[in-house]
């Protein structure tokens, strides 16, 4: 094989596209996150839903410290994947059935990020507690 | 009339309003007492007297929901989901096999005549699109998350193989003319790619499955039903329907329901599948029994004292997928890895693509998406997900059919480092069941004097010496006198004054320190302590009047476990407030070499200490009470014989069983565990580090040698596979 080659137009569009692709993937996996906030529920427990789908949505949880959450991860696929949900902080490692809704309690004790993730690693989560406001 | 508890599965609740609902229909069945309803977990516990569980479900059912009895539900639904799942994955697998075998046909032997890729586009169709929905679907839902997986590789990977071929049938002209073994077709390629990442799913699926049985195990040694003793008759009941209080029956060659109290009859029962025990343990009327074991040869009569989740059995298992759910250092590295993987892997995809398609050889654009293919199914970042967590479950479920609990992966890998092993002697490498060996009076007192004011001292304490001090004196059947301002000194003695007069009983360092006069009996301590009794002095108005030997039986394999750890290479210590004499003794019995002796329990953390600052990594062995310091300060601390104790704070593992041998087998089992993830980690990075530069064509300059896409998704099938097949040979352990 050799080296010789002509800088044609193509070849060049090529290498600009690709250097579109990988800022692209770049912004498109490590870009900014939407960050949704648990809401009070039942029995002084704050309560969020997560839909699990190729991913967690929302996938930054606003939490409170000292404030026990119910997370609801509700799974719409059978894709291998995400069939666990491990959340290291709080010792839980949980099987989600497909096409339904598994609670899981926690009480954040205290403030920080804590990475919530599928079985493998692959798919992320992150729960962000607060110190919550006196009340 | 006993009091019950019904825990019911629910279904279909979505709100706090479904709660209250379910609670008043619940709470309208007669028996009931309390009933509520946890949103949550989606469970509901009922209290009350002569519940029917069919009652409460049925109750459940006009209140607009569904009910089950909790406990029989999740497994059965797990075990009906995960065959829904093989069986699916054994179809698409078939189907894709069945179809791709003439498309390879006709590729591979150059079958070539009119139309044969129409042919093969006919074939490979549902191949792709049916077969391989489970990749396309899991794709489009990763990438609308902005996430990647699996799905997202395998999936990305076979559309570029199948596109680059359809654009190739219908416009032959629109890729430039095929070079060499480049074929314009890549349709065998699709096929063979998704049958061989379906078998390798469909294995990987079944062997994970296996890899957190351990605990579904562990909870299948209670049988499912119990033989309860009701007005005088005995009557078979699902489990779910014994109560604390309730009595049953256990046959000889069954097993213990739940745990209970024995009531009637004596038996031996074998409990090495909770502790790890291997030999038999006797029980008799009062001793407790743990359910889930096995029963031998006679009958027992037995009194619930926990049933459902408050028994040993349901508790380990609880601990145990706890541990499972943390993470061992270890992994950091892999998680920070596997976080950027997918992404990663596709950027260098793109890159490797640009550049064969610069400077590659013609056709370029042939060539270029060829290499992408490969890379994007080669990679396999499944290896790297399941490298540590398969080889945790396995190890911890191991350990926990052995009876030893690890509290987390970080105990796990902290145990395989130990350098030296420190038991504490009473209790763990002895019985802890003192009995009262000798008694010697100074000339002119009578030896039931000695023993008499030994025992009004002791009575007062806690200590397991006391209670044999005082429990030979009522079999002697001595006055026991009674005693005023009694005072123990932990580790020392105790001293009160008795009959008007102030006695001391303790070691020789509290007499001693308290000024007693002790030459009379000197000879006397020297010769029990060699035999590795330990002498109790007694002194009464500063005159020692003569003293009890005290000795504590090893435990029968306590020599046994103590060898198997110096043929693992490590060095074995005995701690404890004995005379170093006595001590002595009885480490010469159970062949070890080194003492640390006369230590106050107050004192114990700080040896421990000691030794790690001389570089010793020291697993602590003690029952989690007494010692609870120094087990906290040891690198890993380690409760003995926890029995129905199951979760000891202090504890990095925790004993179910009493036998020195599980430390052993604790440490082996760390290590292994840990060879096992250090291999899969290993493996996983290795395949990848090398696998991804040859699929992008690292080799080709040299050797003019291109990786097709179908070896590519076979290494990467069998990377995962290979993983958790290596993890599951712990289970043999």
């Amino acid at each position: 094989m050799t080296l010789a080659f002509a800088w044609t137009p193509d070849r060049i569009a090529a290498i600009a596209a690709g250097a579109a692709a990988c800022v692209f993937l770049y912004l498109f996996f490590f870009g900014r996150r939407r960050t949704v906030a648990a809401q009070p529920g039942s029995g002084g427990r704050d309560q969020v839903t997560v839909v699990v789908s190729g991913g967690y949505r929302p996938d930054v949880i606003l939490a409170k410290k000292g404030i026990p959450l119910t997370i609801v991860f509700d799974r719409q696929e059978d894709s291998p994947c995400s069939d666990e949900v491990v959340l290291p902080e709080f010792r839980v490692r949980r099987r989600l059935p497909a096409f339904r809704k598994t609670s899981i309690e926690i009480l954040p004790k205290r403030a920080g990020e804590f990475p919530f993730s599928c079985g493998m690693n692959m798919l992320h989560g992150k729960i962000r507690v607060v110190e919550s406001p006196s009340r | 009339m006993p009091h019950q508890i019904i825990d019911l599965a629910l279904e279909g609740m979505h709100c706090a309003s479904c709660v209250t609902t379910i609670e008043n229909g619940l709470a309208r069945v007669p028996g009931v007492s309390e009933a509520s309803v946890n949103l949550g977990t989606g469970r509901a516990r009922v209290r009350g007297e002569n519940l029917e569980p069919d009652r409460l479900v049925e109750a459940v059912r006009k209140s607009g929901y569904g009910a089950q009895l909790a406990g029989d539900h999740e497994p059965e639904e797990d075990r009906a989901r995960a065959e829904t799942e093989t069986r699916d994955a054994r179809r698409r697998t078939l189907v894709a096999a069945v179809l791709t075998v003439p498309v390879l046909a006709i590729s591979m032997a150059g079958l070539r005549f009119r139309g044969s890729d129409y042919v093969q586009l006919a074939l490979t169709l549902p191949v792709y699109l049916w077969a391989g929905w489970p990749f396309l679907s899991g794709m489009v839902r990763t990438l609308r998350n902005r996430t990647a997986n699996m799905d997202t590789l395998v999936g990305l990977g076979t559309t570029a193989a199948f596109l680059l071929s359809v654009v190739a049938t219908f416009f032959p002209r629109a890729l430039p003319p095929t070079a060499g073994a480049m074929g314009s077709v890549y349709y065998e390629a699709v096929g063979v790619i998704l049958t061989l990442i379906l078998l390798g799913r469909y294995l990987e699926t079944r062997a994970r499955s296996r890899t957190s049985s351990a605990v579904r195990l562990l909870l299948d040694l209670a049988p499912k039903k119990a033989r309860l003793l009701r007005d005088g008759a005995e009557i078979e009941v699902p489990l779910s329907e014994v109560v604390v209080g309730d009595r049953f029956r256990v046959k000889p060659g069954d097993a213990v329901p739940v745990d209970g109290r024995v009531v009637a009859g004596r038996s031996a029962v074998d409990q090495s599948m909770v502790t790890g025990e291997s030999l038999p343990v006797e029980k008799n009327v009062g001793d407790t029994v743990i359910g889930g074991v096995l029963n031998q040869e006679g009958v027992l009569e037995i009194e619930a004292t926990a049933v459902g989740r408050d028994t040993v059995l349901a508790r380990i298992a609880e601990l145990v997928q706890e541990a499972q759910a943390s993470k061992p250092p270890i992994q950091k590295l892999a998680d920070r890895i596997a976080g950027v993987f997918v992404p990663a892997v596709l950027m260098i995809a793109v890159a490797a693509w640009v550049v064969w398609y610069v400077a590659g050889p013609e056709p370029r654009a042939g060539y270029a998406t060829y290499v992408l293919a490969s890379i994007l199914l080669i990679a396999c970042p499944c290896a790297l997900g399941l490298a540590t967590p398969t080889a945790v479950l396995v190890g911890t479920g191991r350990a926990a059919r052995a009876g030893i609990l690890f509290r987390d992966a970080d105990a796990l890998e902290r145990a395989r480092r130990v350098t030296t092993v420190l038991f504490d002697k009473t209790g763990t490498v002895t019985e802890g069941k003192p009995r009262v060996t000798d008694v010697v009076a100074v000339p002119g007192i009578a030896e039931g004097d000695v023993l008499a004011t030994a025992a009004a001292l002791e009575k007062g304490s806690a200590h397991p010496v006391a209670s044999a001090v005082v429990a030979t004196a009522a079999e002697r059947g001595l006055a026991v006198p009674a005693v005023e301002s009694f005072e123990s000194k932990s580790g020392r003695g105790v001293h009160a004054v008795v009959g008007g007069r102030r006695a001391i009983a303790g070691n020789v360092r509290f007499l001693e320190e308290s000024g007693v006069d002790f030459a009379p009996v000197e000879d006397a301590v020297e010769r029990l302590s060699g035999d590795g009794k330990t002498p109790l002095l007694v002194a009464v108005d500063g005159q020692a009047i003569g003293l009890l030997a005290v000795a504590d039986r090893e435990k029968p394999d306590s020599a046994r476990a103590i060898a198997a750890l110096k043929a693992q290479g490590l060095e074995v210590a005995i701690i404890t407030g004995d005379r170093e004499k006595t001590a002595r003794a009885v480490a010469a019995r159970v062949g070890v070499d080194e003492v640390i002796a006369e230590v106050l329990p107050e004192d114990k953390a700080a040896r421990v200490k000691e030794l790690q600052d001389r570089g010793k990594v020291v697993a602590m062995v003690g029952d989690g009470v007494n010692d609870a310091p120094a087990l906290a300060q040891a690198d890993v601390g380690i409760a003995i014989g926890a029995g129905a104790d199951v979760a000891i704070e202090s504890a990095d593992i925790t004993l179910v069983g009493g036998s020195l041998e599980s430390v052993a087998r604790a440490i082996a089992l760390s290590r292994d565990t840990l060879a096992a993830i250090r291999q899969n980690l290993f493996f996983a990075f290795f395949y990848n580090v090398i696998g991804i530069p040859i699929a992008a064509g690292a080799l080709y300059p040299a050797t003019g040698w291109l990786l097709s896409p179908m070896i590519a998704a076979a290494a990467m099938a069998f990377s995962s596979v290979s993983v958790v097949a290596n993890s599951l040979r712990l289970a043999r352990r």
